[in-house]
């Protein structure tokens, strides 16, 4: 039960914190780095699903036409499996690599589309190109504030930690 | 192992079918963003108090300067009010005695913009009014007219239509969006056309009006008015004016069977926080 408020919680504030921020225009990737932490605390297809849902939710929410955010999110869930089994996840400054990372892979398609439906002309590519950067520069920032965050909650709920995550994958192997 | 592995498969596809099904759609729309909307009221609470501490703060004698203006402009509008509600009331006595249909009345409803996407910005928004407020879908959104407009005369532009509806907030299609189809007219020539859609470049963003006469003259800076066709759109409220003609034609023919107008809209759609609602009585 703990596990499901603990899931919940998390998916609203990140839902909350995307909508609210987009109306400053701003993409803050918080769907993305928590779809990303969950994954790696939990497993692959809990990570699909919740990707699956907080994508289509921000999609039917901002009344999307295209629902591309599930799949741009299920793209972050792989390259968490990657991150875990390739990537070092005791130290927390190199969590800026998978953060500006993720905040490609979700970003990235989102922006490509709209420009190629609704926008025209090189200032608009430009425009994008310096959403996408600053996009990527908050995903970076954001991880690992995070991560430190979410680690020091889940140790005292006795909840998987993030920087233990490669710790599990050798126990089970 | 395997029954486990089938369950999580059947639920990625009963989500995805939910998510791609329109009825279950609606209703997720609906739901989510009721469930969303007290926290952003709460948002929009603290950013008003916000703003009403900051004016507090200002001299207390040019503020009771501006709320005395306020409340000499507020009779003389009370005053016009009067007097336009006694000429409708005539108007619709005469209208009953040739037999004609007594014009619609409508109900001006104010509301705050509480998210909007990053991607669409000048598409689409959503707004803090819904079912509960008596909001329907297709009506009409307005809002007030940018600066570079005459400033004696306050005016309101059409922004765009109520989309779709929750129980307290409802997602409007600015004219920009293809989701957005409006039936125009233009004054100096006597055209009509249908809006249709939209395309931004930089900070600007324009939209098209189709299926205008071939036959007749389009002048640069042209006004472009709604028809009132629709009994949800009352006649005679500003949509834009015609483009000028610089980099790309503003006016041209499509397929030799009409025109199609580039139109400049009259709203800063850019810097929108507040919008009226208008509902038929």
């Amino acid at each position: 039960m703990i596990h499901l408020s603990y899931i919940f919680l998390l998916l609203f504030i990140s839902i909350f914190g995307e909508l609210f921020f987009g109306s400053y225009y701003i993409i803050m990737p918080f769907a993305a780095v928590i779809i990303f932490y969950l994954t790696m605390i939990y497993n692959l297809k809990i990570g699909i699903i919740l990707a699956i849902i907080v994508g289509s939710l921000l999609d039917i929410l901002y009344g999307h036409t295209h629902y591309i955010s599930p799949i741009t999110l299920s793209l972050v869930v792989l390259f968490s499996i990657f991150w875990l089994h390739k990537g070092i996840v005791k130290h927390l400054h190199l969590q800026i690599l998978p953060g500006g990372t993720i905040s490609f892979i979700y970003a990235f398609p989102l922006l490509a589309i709209n420009y190629f439906l609704n926008e025209n002309g090189f200032l608009m590519f430009l425009i994008n190109m310096l959403i996408l950067l600053l996009t990527i520069i908050f995903g970076a920032v954001l991880l690992p504030i995070t991560i430190l965050l979410l680690d020091s909650i889940n140790a005292k709920l006795k909840i998987n930690l993030y920087t233990c995550s490669k710790n599990r994958l050798v126990e089970s192997r | 192992m395997i029954k486990k592995q089938s369950i999580y498969i059947l639920i990625i596809f009963l989500l995805a079918f939910t998510m791609l099904f329109q009825p279950t759609r609606g209703v997720i729309q609906k739901t989510a963003a009721d469930f969303f909307y007290p926290f952003f009221s709460l948002v929009l609470k603290i950013k008003n108090i916000v703003n009403q501490k900051v004016l507090a703060r200002k001299n207390k004698n040019i503020l009771s300067a501006k709320v005395l203006e306020l409340q000499r402009n507020n009779s003389k509008l009370s005053a016009k009010c009067e007097h336009i509600e006694a000429l409708l009331n005539e108007n619709n006595e005469l209208r009953k005695l040739l037999g004609l249909k007594p014009n619609p009345y409508y109900n001006y409803i104010f509301a705050e913009i509480i998210y909007r996407d990053p991607l669409e910005w000048f598409n689409r928004f959503t707004i803090n009014k819904g079912e509960t407020d008596l909001i329907e879908n297709g009506a009409v959104v307005l809002a007030r007219i940018s600066t570079d407009y005459p400033p004696t005369k306050t005016q309101f532009g059409v922004v765009g239509r109520i989309d779709s509806i929750s129980k307290h907030t409802a997602s409007v299609s600015t004219i920009v969006s293809d989701q957005c189809n409006l039936s125009v007219f233009i004054p100096e020539n006597g055209a009509t056309g249908v809006l249709t859609r939209g395309e931004r470049d930089g900070s600007k963003c324009l939209t098209k009006v189709s299926y205008l006469p071939r036959d007749l003259i389009y002048k640069p800076f042209s006004p472009v008015l709604t028809s009132g066709m629709s009994s949800l759109t009352p006649a005679n409220l500003k949509v834009g004016n015609i483009m000028e003609e610089k980099d790309s034609a503003a006016i041209s023919v499509y397929n030799n069977l009409f025109v199609e107008a580039k139109l400049k809209p009259a709203v800063d759609l850019n810097h929108l926080k507040t919008v009226l609602i208008l509902v038929k009585k």
